[in-house]
């Protein structure tokens, strides 16, 4: 209710602007003696301004302490208009009770348009920035909607982080001003840093000023953005923390961070929240349609636990603990779906070589779990259609190193294997085993 | 009036009973049943949507809200909480002052569970080294989680508000130290439900010898449906009581006789829409089928000998590493959240086995080899990548050695400490080789980095994937959630 109250201030400050200026209107109006007859009606306009006026102000300090401005800027805008007020209200009380000179009156005039204008304008900067009434900025300063047709495509310093910074930091780190020193419109002004020294230390987040500031508690002096300023989201503070872990380059594209990251979640949430195109589905995947009730009726009834990776985008993560039938049966039922099987977890499953080629089908996996199967070399043929495979587990298989060789140039493909050797493949190495098996009483 | 036969007498006779008053009082309160049930649904007593949702199968897995990294989590309650000066924070400053008078200001106004009047410092009863490449400094009572110390990241400036055990470990696992809310378990097996519906979502063990002081609370399901509670199972004879069947009673039978006994109770929701019928319909379903998977998942004799020898496990007898290996093996059949409480931490020196140089000894030994185990088991099947392990007591230990009543006790102990302990976190999404917090220099008070027991819970849950400020269950009028209105996600230790 508070916050409602508080959101018709921009509505109500229209009024005692426009109806104080018409008082004025025809306070100089009156001063020329052809127009005395409106007298009786500069009551009413005066009165119904300093209502509205009222209005304005209560609404105006409800909203103050609800939304994130600068308070400096909210302290002047605050006076300023209270101020404003009482001299109109003083102007009025004289103007009833004593006669005063033309000139005076008409000088008056001047000062209240100009107080109020004044007022109006600094209220106008909280809500639409300071950018936005500037001519010399016309097009350049203006934070438009994120505009990637492309999601994909996207740039991730030039179309992202870039944009994060826009957004929330160049009012005080901008061409106009820079507080500390710090610049950080553009990738040379964002890497030579600020006064002490530099922000970013590359691929080093503990060592990175700007990373750490804007992680610190927001009760702490130097957290940054400032307390009673926008703070930045979650989702835009992972995406920092991305760009600089990953060496704050300017050349990779959203396309080439891997599926499964927290960064593409990141980037999902932050394009939603700004993006006025909706691909959001699209990101790294195709759009997909509902699945039919029936259709996953059928399969679940089955044993097969389908668990949507996120809210609307129809991509699954299958689980076969409590698959009955045969697993071969359960998953051509599966393959049905096959598009929207994106992780397949077949734990524990008597699943055997001959079953394996059902395996070919589901041909937009990133996750494939065959530990504790039956599983050999020859069953794993059938994944080599699986291009988006990026993690294969086959924990307690009977396969060997030899027969995992046509994956050596997976590079981005994590094989879990017990008897791996090639540590370059990110798996958990034996040598490690055998080192604590040695400790051991 | 004179009757034909005994039966038209009893009729008679009954009918007399229903007097005008009879007809006055079923007026009264049938109106008013009929109006309070209205009032109620309004309330939304009788949430039907939830309850159409839990009619289907109230353990369903369920996407999380957000990303998040963490499937499973293994928590590892070391009940009674161990002293984090002889395991993790070393004090070298507290050596020279060992047996020094505790300064006044460190006394004035604090309360402990048994320290009276001036006590003595007692020194760290261990020695410390930095290991691994993160150089996290660990004691000699820790041998093997040396390798492994380059997995987790360590919060050394953990803070409570209770100095009792009991209320300590409420607050650590329900949010509150009061009796009544739901334990992080049924939170997120609420939130998540299971992905292998034969076993329960939500598994408990206990070892040392003693359930925790808060009793089954810690893994109590609160006002969630009770279905959510945790399963204690055992880790020596049968792992649940009673879910063999008698002999002569084939399965055939029990599967008709729970179909049957199930039916009844689907009309008796019809007629009631009590959730907690639903709950009762689906514990008999899945003890049906525990009777088969609990006692495979739960028999560890299968597992090789090289995991026995890495875990220190051996098998028909109840023990922690036993335990531990028993929460890998639930882990990979899919359990969501497996919690494990290990009696015999409470080292207050009153008696050989909570000595700090004697059972506090055997005590790490005995948890060091099996929790470095399960880091390295979980790690070399994949799991870690989606496994957050959690390690901790419910407060921590005093550097001054205890006093009771006044007088020292004959062997070294410490008392209850709630204002600065160690936890550890690993997997799933939380930095590798990581310290977090830092005391003063001889560990009372946290100087930096310090967390609190609801910001450890924010961390899981956000792990987990779930916002922990919108993750919430309405109850008596108002939506509660685990952290209450507390808890900040510790960001510094999540990669």
């Amino acid at each position: 209710m508070k916050i409602f109250i508080g959101h018709l201030h921009p509505l109500l400050v229209h009024l005692p602007i426009g109806i104080w200026i018409i008082y004025l209107l025809i306070e100089f109006l009156k001063t020329r003696n052809q127009y005395k007859q409106i007298d009786f009606i500069i009551k009413i306009v005066f009165y119904t301004g300093a209502i509205s006026a009222v209005a304005s102000i209560i609404t105006g300090l409800i909203n103050a302490n609800q939304q994130g401005y600068p308070t400096n800027d909210v302290f002047n805008h605050q006076w300023m208009a209270i101020g404003t007020s009482v001299l109109f209200l003083i102007f009025f009380y004289i103007r009833n009770h004593f006669t005063l000179r033309t000139v005076l009156v008409n000088s008056f005039l001047i000062l209240l348009f100009m107080l109020i204008s004044i007022t109006g304008h600094l209220g106008g900067i909280l809500t639409h920035g300071e950018d936005y009434f500037s001519i010399q900025n016309d097009e350049k300063k203006v934070i438009k909607p994120l505009a990637i047709q492309h999601i994909n495509e996207a740039l991730i310093y030039k179309d992202l982080v870039q944009y994060i910074f826009d957004k929330n930091c160049l009012s005080c780190h901008g061409q106009n001003k820079q507080k500390g020193n710090l610049r950080l419109d553009t990738y040379d002004h964002i890497m030579s840093g600020g006064k002490s020294g530099k922000v970013i230390q590359l691929s080093n987040l503990e060592k990175s000023e700007l990373i750490k500031r804007i992680l610190l508690d927001q009760s702490d002096e130097k957290h940054m953005p400032p307390k009673d300023n926008m703070q930045l989201e979650t989702f835009e503070i992972q995406m920092l923390k991305w760009w600089v872990s990953n060496g704050a380059e300017t050349s990779s594209k959203v396309k080439d961070i891997s599926a499964d990251t927290l960064m593409i979640r990141s980037i999902k949430q932050f394009h939603d929240a700004f993006s006025q195109i909706n691909d959001v589905a699209s990101i790294k995947r195709p759009m997909l349609d509902e699945i039919e009730a029936n259709t996953l009726k059928k399969i679940q009834s089955l044993g097969w636990s389908l668990i949507p990776l996120s809210k609307d985008d129809h991509y699954y993560r299958a689980v076969a603990f409590n698959v009955e039938d045969s697993i071969g049966n359960a998953l051509k039922t599966l393959s049905e779906i096959s598009k929207n099987i994106i992780e397949l977890k077949l734990s524990f499953s008597n699943l055997n070589d001959k079953d394996a080629i059902q395996l070919s089908a589901f041909r937009s996996l990133e996750k494939l779990w065959l530990d504790h199967t039956l599983i050999t070399s020859k069953g794993l043929e059938n994944l080599k259609q699986i291009n988006n495979l990026n993690y294969l587990n086959l924990f307690a298989c009977s396969i060997n190193e030899r027969d995992l060789s046509n994956y050596s140039d997976r590079r981005d493909l994590k094989l879990v294997y017990p008897n791996m050797k090639d540590t370059a493949w990110k798996i958990a190495d034996t040598t490690e085993l055998t080192a604590i098996k040695k400790q051991l009483p | 009036m004179k009757s034909n036969n005994i039966h038209q007498e009893a009729y008679r006779h009954n009918l007399s009973y229903n007097t005008r008053r009879h007809f006055l009082r079923e007026c009264r309160t049938g109106m008013g049943m009929l109006a309070l049930g209205s009032l109620l649904d309004g309330c939304n007593f009788f949430s039907n949507a939830e309850n159409e949702l839990l009619a289907k199968n109230p353990l369903a897995a369920k996407p999380s809200p957000l990303l998040g990294k963490a499937k499973s989590v293994i928590f590892l309650h070391m009940a009674g909480a161990p002293s984090q000066l002889e395991m993790f924070d070393y004090k070298p400053e507290l050596q020279k002052m060992d047996g020094m008078d505790c300064p006044d200001s460190f006394i004035q106004g604090k309360k402990f569970a048994f320290i009276r009047g001036v006590p003595k410092l007692l020194g760290p009863q261990a020695s410390f080294k930095q290991y691994g490449e993160s150089g996290i400094w660990l004691s000699n009572h820790m041998q093997h989680f040396q390798s492994v110390v380059d997995e987790v990241s360590l919060l050394k400036a953990v803070s409570t508000d209770q100095f009792n055990h009991a209320p300590a470990q409420l607050l650590m696992h329900c949010g509150t130290p009061r009796l009544g809310r739901p334990s992080m378990g049924s939170w997120v097996t609420y939130g998540l439900g299971s992905e292998n519906s034969n076993l329960p979502g939500f598994v408990v063990l206990t070892s040392g010898g003693r359930n925790p002081d808060a009793g089954k609370s810690v893994w109590g399901s609160g006002f969630l449906p009770s279905v959510y509670q945790g399963v204690q199972c055992r880790s020596e004879g049968d792992p649940v009581l009673f879910l063999k069947d008698p002999n002569g009673y084939d399965r055939d039978l029990r599967k008709s006789s729970i179909e049957t006994i199930n039916k009844v109770n689907e009309l008796s929701y019809e007629e009631y829409k009590d959730p907690e019928i639903l709950s009762r319909i689906s514990q008999y379903e899945m003890a049906f089928k525990m009777q088969i998977a609990v006692p495979d998942v739960m028999n560890i004799s299968d597992e090789p000998a090289y995991i026995h020898e890495l875990y220190g496990t051996k098998p028909g007898k109840e023990s922690f590493a036993n335990n531990v290996l028993l929460a890998r093996k639930l882990v990979e059949k899919g359990v969501r959240f497996v919690q494990l409480f290990d009696w015999g931490w409470d080292s207050h020196g009153t008696d050989p086995g909570t000595a700090l140089d004697q059972g506090f000894v055997e005590k790490c030994r005995e948890n060091d080899q099996a929790v470095s185990a399960l880091l390295i088991d979980l790690k070399q099947r994949g799991l870690l990548d989606e496994t957050l392990v959690v390690w901790g007591g419910e407060f921590g230990r005093t550097p001054m050695q205890e006093n009771r009543d006044g007088k020292q006790n004959s062997f070294k102990g410490r008392d209850h400490h709630s204002d600065a302990f160690c936890m550890w976190m690993a997997g799933a999404g939380i930095k590798k080789g990581f310290t977090y917090g830092e005391t003063d220099p001889i560990g009372y008070n946290p100087i930096e980095g310090k967390v609190t027991v609801h910001d450890i819970q924010a961390t899981i849950l956000q792990q987990l994937g779930f916002d922990h400020t919108a993750f919430t269950y309405p109850f008596q009028g108002r939506n509660f959630r685990l952290t209450d209105v507390f808890g900040k996600v510790i960001d510094p230790i999540i990669s």
